[in-house]
């Protein structure tokens, strides 16, 4: 492997977050692959550290630190990748945090858990109304759609985007949580898993790809 | 002093004081006129003489000393100003300044749960060795005083066995309460001199203190006295053990036992001091009430830990640091009583900013040693110790640059200050189960004393002491020969 991807590697184990996007831009312009960056590079990176933070060696400020390093090298590294070539995931999983609501630190954290156990993971981000959601599992080709709510006021929306969605979308599963969720309440709406946190969000996933 | 560490404490930033400027002053005078009018029965011929010599009204007859205040005060000036437990190994110093509590095992339990076989027996050597092993492991832990003693060797050997399997098995300071006569001083000063590499180097730097005690209230025996006066003539600090009980050994009230208390320890080291000026002097007490009821030492009641806080105050007032008693309960297995007595017993003399707090490990009122007990009250000490360390209010903590650059509506998890602070300005539990019911249960819903079972088999593995001088076993095998035979 070329030092620099190496390089890369590390930065993302040593959270160079301020730093990894000028490590990333000296790859381009050495003429890198840039899949081979993103697959040997960031994805290794973020796995050591998610590793790490699953044994219960690191924290979560860490954890968070390393996406956010990976997601900076990303945003150098994605561009650069000629058309038609895809960097090899998990699955793709498309998160969000459902209308009504902006409760959204568990959801990043799961998004975080995620896309360092080598998901690609897209985040709609907060107050997603049901139309997005089932329009974007859609437009991108989802394994996956996850939804979180905080409220107990809030939380039916995630059973009025499960129906139409088992209708008109029966391949993309779906993945729900948030602090008032159980796994009975996920039951009753049809979500195809639950996860009470984030860690476990991870194996939740693994199991609907798997 | 250069070099020098303040290990495994709780630095005290904000103190919670249990008695008023008043009643310190009160009690103070309350402490002397004791001394002065009712006196104190003092065994010891040495003592007596000293005391005598010094100015002290004696009655032969009953062997009462009374105690001019302006003496006593004198010899309080006396003692060592900085008081140091050094460690066998430096890191592992604990400078009782006032301003930094260390806590300490507990001391002398006869009996033991046996880690392997769950029964509960009579406490032996490896009881000793275990408990001084995994309390060296623990970050919150400060000085070891064995959490029991060892009661399958023959009779008159325990303080050297207790010695032994002590200092194999922590590098830090061991505060010893089995050498209880002149010549197990004698014992006690001989290994330590053999693990020192000499009698002078120990008393250079003595990572052995000698805890001798009063007989509440108000006397003070012979053979432990004298042998005090060995153990200050090798160099070891006293720690002078006091412990009138409310209601029994001492008045009801708490006010009342504290003076009584003090008055005690004054004299011990009025003693001391007239003896071996300079001697290093821990104020050292624990004053539980009688409960009325069950006529048991009630150790994990709310007035151990006020009578433990108020006393700190007068060791403090007059120079002394002081050990008092903490982490005490008398529940019978590590269940929620213990836990809140434990808790209960300890918050206020923390808080308080005691130098020593002794007791982890121990269940049964100070008796029977849990090695799991040992790692919860671990975890007890860094609760109350991260509570005591208050909130710190500097451009960093208060983070403005931080705030201002994160920005309304997003989160702080993956800022650097986050990293770079979150370890110590966040309590970090290593036993309490923090996850969600989901995580709980795939890890085997596993209960709390499971948990630190888990952790005591992990520390067990993967801890390591420095081992000691050649000489310690040659010099414990000749002792065990002479008081054997």
């Amino acid at each position: 492997m070329e030092e620099i991807v190496t390089r890369l590697k590390d930065a993302v184990i040593n959270y160079e977050m301020e730093t990894i996007a000028d490590l990333a831009k000296q790859v381009v312009d050495q003429g890198v692959d840039p899949l081979v960056a993103i697959e040997q590079g960031l994805a290794e990176g973020i796995k050591t550290v998610g590793e790490r933070f699953g044994k219960g060696e690191i924290f979560l400020p860490e954890l968070v630190m390393g996406a956010e390093a990976m997601k900076a090298a990303l945003a150098v590294l994605e561009p650069a990748v000629p058309q038609g070539q895809h960097r090899a995931t998990l699955g793709k999983v498309v998160i969000g945090t459902v209308q009504d609501d902006i409760h959204e630190i568990g959801k990043n954290l799961v998004s975080t858990m995620l896309s360092s156990n080598g998901f690609e993971v897209v985040d709609l981000g907060v107050n997603v109304p049901a139309a997005d959601f089932l329009k974007k599992a859609g437009e991108l080709k989802a394994n996956i759609l996850a939804m979180s709510a905080l409220m107990t006021t809030t939380m039916p929306r995630m059973g009025e985007i499960i129906t139409p969605l088992k209708k008109d979308n029966p391949s993309v599963k779906t993945l729900i949580g948030g602090a008032p969720v159980t796994d009975v309440y996920a039951k009753e709406i049809g979500a195809d898993e639950y996860s009470g946190d984030a860690s476990g969000a991870v194996d939740s996933a693994k199991n609907l790809v798997g | 002093m250069e070099g020098m560490q303040v290990a495994n404490s709780i630095p005290i930033r904000c103190r919670r004081n249990v008695l008023s400027s008043d009643g310190v002053q009160r009690m103070k005078y309350a402490s002397l006129e004791i001394l002065e009018r009712t006196g104190v029965i003092i065994k010891s011929k040495r003592a007596q003489k000293l005391l005598v010599d010094a100015g002290c009204d004696f009655d032969e007859k009953s062997a009462t000393v009374r105690f001019p205040p302006s003496l006593v005060e004198e010899c309080a000036r006396k003692r060592k100003r900085s008081v140091t437990f050094h460690g066998r190994t430096h890191r592992h110093n604990a400078r009782l300044d006032g301003d930094h509590v260390h806590i300490c095992s507990d001391g002398n339990g006869t009996m033991a749960m046996d880690f392997d076989t769950r029964q509960r027996r009579s406490s032996q050597k490896k009881d000793v060795a275990n408990a001084a092993f995994v309390s060296d492991a623990l970050k919150g832990h400060g000085v070891n005083w064995p959490s029991v003693t060892s009661q399958d060797v023959p009779d008159g050997t325990r303080h050297i066995h207790d010695l032994q399997a002590s200092l194999e098995n922590t590098e830090k300071h061991i505060t010893l309460a089995t050498n209880t006569t002149e010549s197990e001083v004698e014992d006690v000063l001989a290994i330590a001199a053999a693990a020192a590499g000499g009698s002078e180097e120990f008393a250079k730097s003595p990572f052995v203190s000698s805890i001798h005690t009063s007989s509440s209230p108000l006397v003070i025996d012979a053979e432990g006295m004298d042998a005090g006066f060995t153990a200050a003539d090798g160099g070891m600090p006293i720690c002078f053990y006091v412990m009138p009980g409310p209601g029994a050994t001492g008045p009801v009230t708490l006010a009342g036992a504290v003076a009584v208390g003090v008055a005690e320890s004054l004299a011990g080291n009025t003693i001391i001091q007239l003896h071996r000026p300079g001697t290093a002097f821990v104020f050292s007490c624990g004053m539980a009430v009688l409960d009325m009821k069950a006529s048991t030492r009630a150790g994990g009641g709310p007035e151990h830990g006020l009578t433990s806080a108020a006393y700190t105050q007068m060791a403090h007032h007059f120079g002394f640091p002081a050990l008092a008693g903490g982490f005490v309960t008398t529940s019978k297995e590590p269940d929620e009583q213990a836990a809140y007595e434990k808790f209960a017993s300890s918050a206020t003399p923390i808080l308080a900013g005691a130098d020593l707090i002794a007791g982890i490990g121990l269940l049964e009122d100070c008796r029977t040693v849990w090695l799991e007990q040992m790692v919860i009250d671990d975890e007890i000490s860094r609760i109350i110790g991260r509570m005591a360390e208050g909130i710190e209010v500097s451009d960093d903590t208060l983070a403005l640059d931080v705030i201002d650059a994160v920005g309304p509506g997003k989160d702080f998890l993956g800022v650097r200050h986050t990293m770079n602070r979150f370890r110590e300005e966040h309590f970090m539990p290593i036993l309490s189960d923090r996850s969600s019911w989901d995580s709980w249960t795939a890890r085997g819903a596993k209960t709390m004393l499971q948990r630190a079972g888990d952790e005591v088999r992990r520390i067990m593995k993967e801890h390591t002491v420095e081992p000691l001088r050649d000489e310690v076993e040659e010099t414990v095998g000749a002792l065990l020969k002479k008081r054997s035979g």
